[in-house]
């Protein structure tokens, strides 16, 4: 089987994954019966046969892969299963112990596909070991170091240092805090060695594999989000709610990058989510921290865009965070005394006041807590604790441990105290939790006296929290409280120092709950969304392709049954017609035969004959007609025709999911646009209209970089500057507008300006400087070519170039960005009116509607969207202008080529023929006949992308298969227009 | 049969983590939300006996979220999930009656082991 690398790779992934879960499985079943077998109990012969088929299912897809070591190795492995299974061989410790040997070494061999795309594990001694194994002979010991420590020397030393002190130490509870780093030195440290350093930074971040891919797809949605936010909060500072969703946002990309690991994102957002907490207390912006928090999340950004393409992070982000750190401190210090000198994070604040004098040793608090008693009570505890009594409350002591590690054991106490205050009465608890540090190491024990009318295990069960331990629990004795005097006093004091605070907070909460429900009622018809990864959504793609290929097969079969039919139809004729032939021979045969009556032996051996051919002939009759291949074939149509309609509703359908809206582009530009207004000082603002209009995933990205530079072109040369703007009398504010619409099954992008306008002129007298054009040519262009000429490549209209635009990367990229999609730019402008650039662009990629014609002996498909018409012409008709061949279409000249001489293929000569078929195709913007020699028709193909070998090769987009297998090549209708010129 | 657990958050990545935690040491996810007000929807519809929910989310905060499934059910067993800087949202929500609460980032130990304390299982 013939595969693309891109196929191949994607298989391979496949595999992958799903011989890592076999081996999961083996690796599972491996260690089961190797305690079995340690017990001297009988491995069951279901397990023997899961091992057995993973180890087969890995082997029989690694050969269709062709990757000789996996499958000599669990070829290997496979037979000893097998002997196992069939009980041939008997399932020793040290069979199994090759055989796990074994399966690491293929696991590592997995390991190093994935990597790397090939298979460099050695696995002789391996194979050896189970060779010797299968023949009963002495089996060399496994060396365990062996094949691990080859892989693991690959990787640099520092890394996996790095790696164990990250293991060893999980994030700190504080971690979101940036690393020490001695303030004096960090100063003195001048850019060219801050430069260095970044280049060679190295990542403390431990990043979780695992979940970087998902946490990467969240991160780009947050950041462009924030990006957004960020900026319509800048448009208008009285959107305070605005804030909340920023700090939001920033507050879910610390917590998930605290998740995977990634410290520098993560102290990024700490640092921001400050600033903007800030914000959201005093509920107010202010006015520089806009472009702190840009600068911020462009790292973030950086950084996102590092882990994407490498795994890892390269940028030490240290500096930033102190900037935006002093800001912090400034901006909380704004409001509160000056001479305040160390602020801090306001939960240190809290938590360094929690913290009493006298309370800051183990054995204070352990001195402290074991004191309880009833004796302490004061006089009023005493009182209270009488009426509860009264009330029928049972009494208890319960010492409670927080463990050592716990990060936040003052809260942990505080949930404590308010679990237990939901069941009864604290009377007595030490310490509070108030008093408790989180810094502190050592456990921390915390003695109370509780009063409850409920159950004691409802009470326990309460105190069941992770990091706590309920240490004793004991029921008082009754007579504690038997000789107080009576008093309700305190016992009403607490009932009114608590309920009405209680009551009066379950009253609000149920309003407010009531409104969130009504709400929600009705946005609980929402479509729910799921992010799928979008190379999963390719491949759908790409076998909802297939499925088409195969309707076409499917239907190609149909044809072929048919012809068969009309074949066995001419059989049925021929055998009547033999019937009818031997009867006249029977009878003629008789009539004879009664003539000379005296050959009668002769005539008893003829009839045997003729009786034995007439019953043959009549079953040869019988089993023809009675075959109902007519009735199958007719089936099989409608068999046919339904797949055919499946097939192109899943294609429909997938294609679907792979519509995303343009939107998530566009709002990256309003941020763009507001940069580079503010860099060349001039005064613009971006309409979009149209962002949710849908197209496909992989056409919205790489619409990105081509829009991203005609917006940067319209801001930095289309419009002008203020004045000029004021003394041309337009409005000294520009407009920069985004368009987005559907047009049938195109999408339509428009990027435009009101500024001042494409100069033809100019336009042809700057190529004519470059030497794009020559002088002459400059007389024969229309308005139009002139204008196309900016597409040209090294073309730049601008007197100045700036630090924005003209960096050689210019509207030739961009063109040819489009067209790689298939789409078409077209320009409109007027002087000082505005330019309008127009991009036309098909909804979908893999698909699509092509017209199928013969040249030579090649089939070629023509994309149906660049097929204007097809004529058929005389060859009186044709006549010549400047040697181009040349009919009247119309009112129009239309010029002719025939399509080997722009593809360079061998073609035929067709100056014979009296008429040629011409399929006018037409790139949007001329119009050119490709003579062909015959017509197949329209059909739905699928493009198959070609290898970079065929870049070079002009006029050719890709291939497709077509229903009967052959190979179709696909045109390019813009580069046959261009290479025809 | 194991343990239906329901788990609340914004982020997709911290709802993946816990929901591999919770799979391999057999707890059963019923089911996952997004924001506040999933939460409550899912816990009406799915009533699962735990709900891990994280407390900063869109649409309706944890908090809210939490005191609304705590009104459809007052039994219900509500682990917060939150950022350690959290403090002031974690104690309203203590108050407001979570069951127990997990700090992020969090180890598997931890959340375990609250989960299981939760069920009375250790």
């Amino acid at each position: 089987m013939n595969m693309t690398p891109e196929e191949r790779e994607g298989i391979i992934g496949e595999f992958l994954a799903e011989s890592t879960e076999h081996l999961q499985l083996i690796n599972d079943k491996l260690l089961e019966a190797e305690s079995l077998v340690k017990e001297g109990q009988k491995v069951p012969d279901a397990d023997l046969d899961a091992m057995f088929r993973s180890a087969h299912t890995i082997k029989g897809t690694a050969s269709f892969m062709g990757l000789t070591k996996v499958v000599g190795l669990t070829h290997e492995a496979e037979t000893i299963l097998q002997r196992i299974k069939e009980h041939k061989m008997e399932i020793t410790l040290e069979a199994i112990e090759i055989l796990f040997d074994g399966f690491d070494v293929l696991e590592s061999l997995l390991n190093d596909l994935k990597d790397s795309n090939q298979e460099l594990t050695d696995i002789e001694e391996s194979v050896k070991r189970i060779k010797a194994l299968l023949e009963g002979d002495a089996v060399a010991p496994v060396a365990s170091s062996e094949t691990k420590g080859e892989t693991e020397s690959t990787l640099p030393p520092v890394e996996s240092t790095e790696k164990q002190e990250a293991s060893q130490e999980p994030l700190p509870a504080k971690s979101v805090e940036m690393p020490e780093v001695s303030s004096a030195k960090e100063e003195e440290t001048n850019i060219s060695e801050a430069e260095i350093k970044n280049a060679t930074y190295i990542s403390k971040s431990n990043i979780n594999e695992k979940y970087l891919q998902q946490y990467l797809v969240e991160l780009e949605q947050n950041i462009e989000d924030f990006n957004a936010q960020l900026l319509n909060l800048e448009e208008d500072n009285s959107k305070v709610d605005l804030i909340n969703n920023l700090f939001r946002i920033m507050h879910t990309i610390k917590g998930s990058a605290g998740i995977v690991g990634v410290l520098e994102i993560q102290s990024l957002a700490h640092s921001m989510e400050n600033i903007l907490g800030v914000c959201r207390e005093k509920g107010k912006t202010y006015e520089n921290m806009f472009t702190l928090l840009f600068m911020g999340i462009d790292v973030i950004k950086e950084l996102y865009d590092s882990l994407k393409t490498t795994q890892t992070v390269n940028k030490d982000v240290t500096q930033l965070c102190k900037e935006l750190e002093k800001y912090y401190k400034e901006i909380i210090n704004e409001n509160s005394s000056p001479d305040k000198q160390d602020v801090l994070v306001k939960n240190e604040e809290a938590s360094a006041a929690m913290t009493e004098p006298g309370l800051s040793t183990d054995q204070d608090i352990k001195r402290i807590s074991t004191t309880i008693d009833i004796s302490q009570f004061s006089k009023e505890e005493r009182k209270s604790a009488e009426d509860l009594y009264k009330e029928g409350d049972q009494f208890y002591q319960i010492f409670i441990q927080i463990e050592g590690s716990c990060p936040t054991k003052s809260m942990k106490a505080f949930l404590l105290e308010e679990h237990l205050r939901k069941l009864g009465t604290i009377l007595k608890i030490s310490p509070l939790f108030e008093s408790i540090s989180d810094e502190m190491n050592s456990e921390i024990l915390i003695g109370i006296v509780y009063a409850s009318k409920e159950k004691d295990d409802k009470i326990k069960s309460s105190l069941s929290v992770e990091g706590v331990n309920l240490l004793s629990f004991d029921l008082m004795a009754d007579e504690l409280f038997s000789s107080t005097p009576e008093k309700k006093e305190s016992d009403t004091m607490i009932k009114e120092n608590s309920k009405p605070v209680e009551v009066g907070a379950a009253v609000q909460q149920t309003d407010v709950g009531k409104e969130v429900a009504a709400r929600a009622k009705t946005s609980s018809v929402e479509i729910s969304t799921i992010r799928i990864d979008s190379q999963k959504l390719d491949k759908l793609m790409n076998l909802s392709g297939e499925l088409v290929i195969v309707r076409a097969q499917y239907a190609r079969l149909v044809t072929l049954f048919n012809d068969s039919l009309t074949e066995q139809k001419e059989l049925l004729r021929i055998l009547s017609d033999i019937r009818t032939k031997y009867e006249t021979f029977t009878g003629e045969y008789k009539r004879i035969a009664s003539r000379n009556g005296n050959k009668r032996k002769q005539d008893e051996k003829m009839n045997e004959l003729m009786e034995s051919l007439s019953s043959r002939l009549a079953y040869l009759e019988m089993t023809t007609a009675k075959s109902n291949v007519m009735g199958h074939i007719h089936t099989l149509d409608e068999t046919t025709i339904s797949l055919g309609k499946l097939s192109s509703d899943i294609q429909t359908g997938v294609m679907q999911t792979r519509m995303m809206p343009i939107e998530g582009v566009f709002t990256r530009f309003k941020r763009i646009v507001r940069d580079i207004a503010k860099q060349v000082e001039k005064d613009v603002s971006l309409e979009i209209e149209g962002e949710d209009t849908e197209l496909d995933k992989k056409i919205v990205d790489s619409l990105g970089d081509p829009l991203t530079h005609m917006i940067r072109n319209a801001v930095d040369h289309g419009i002008e500057d203020p004045e000029t703007r004021v003394k041309k009398g337009k409005v000294r504010n520009g407009t920069v507008y985004l368009k987005a619409s559907h047009q049938g099954n195109n999408i339509c992008i428009e990027v435009g300006d009101d500024g001042k306008g494409l100069d033809p002129v100019a336009i042809a007298q700057s190529a004519l400087k470059k030497g794009i054009i020559a002088e002459d040519q400059i007389d024969k262009m229309t308005e139009k070519e002139k204008l196309n000429l900016v597409f040209m490549p090294g073309f730049s209209t601008a007197a100045q170039v700036t630090g924005l635009s003209g960096r050689g990367v210019g509207m030739d990229v961009v063109k040819s960005m489009i067209t790689s999609v298939n789409g078409v730019v077209d320009i409109e402008t007027e002087v000082d009116k505005g330019t309008r650039f127009l991009m036309k662009i098909p909804l979908t990629l893999a698909i699509i509607q092509a017209l199928l014609v013969v040249v030579g002996a090649e089939t070629y498909a023509i994309p149906l969207e660049s097929v204007t018409e097809i004529i058929k012409t005389r060859d009186e008709d044709i006549y010549s202008i400047d040697g181009n061949d040349t009919v009247k279409l119309r009112d129009h000249a239309l010029s002719l080529v025939e399509l080997e001489k722009v593809i360079k293929i061998k073609g035929t000569d067709r100056s014979q023929q009296k008429e040629l078929k011409v399929v006018v195709i037409s790139d949007g913007e001329s119009q050119i006949g490709v003579a062909v020699d015959s017509l197949i028709g329209e059909e739905e193909i699928v493009i198959k992308s070609l290898s970079n070998h065929f870049t070079e090769v002009k006029g050719v987009t890709g291939a497709s298969i077509l229903g009967d297998g052959t190979i179709a090549l696909i045109l390019d209708p813009v580069a046959i227009i261009q290479e025809s010129r | 049969m194991s343990k239906r657990i329901l788990v609340v958050d914004d982020a997709p990545i911290i709802r993946l983590m816990l929901s591999d935690i919770l799979k391999f040491n057999n707890y059963e996810v019923v089911g996952e939300g997004c924001n506040g007000q999933e939460g409550v929807d899912k816990y009406k519809e799915l009533k699962p006996d735990l709900v891990t929910m994280d407390i900063v989310m869109p649409e309706k905060d944890g908090i809210q979220a939490m005191t609304e499934i705590l009104e459809f059910d007052k039994n219900a067993k509500v682990v917060m999930v939150t950022a350690i800087d959290q403090r002031e949202s974690l104690m309203k929500a203590i108050r407001a009656g979570a069951t127990d609460y997990i700090i992020k980032p969090f180890e598997q130990d931890r959340v375990l082991s609250a989960i299981k304390k939760a069920f009375g299982e250790a």
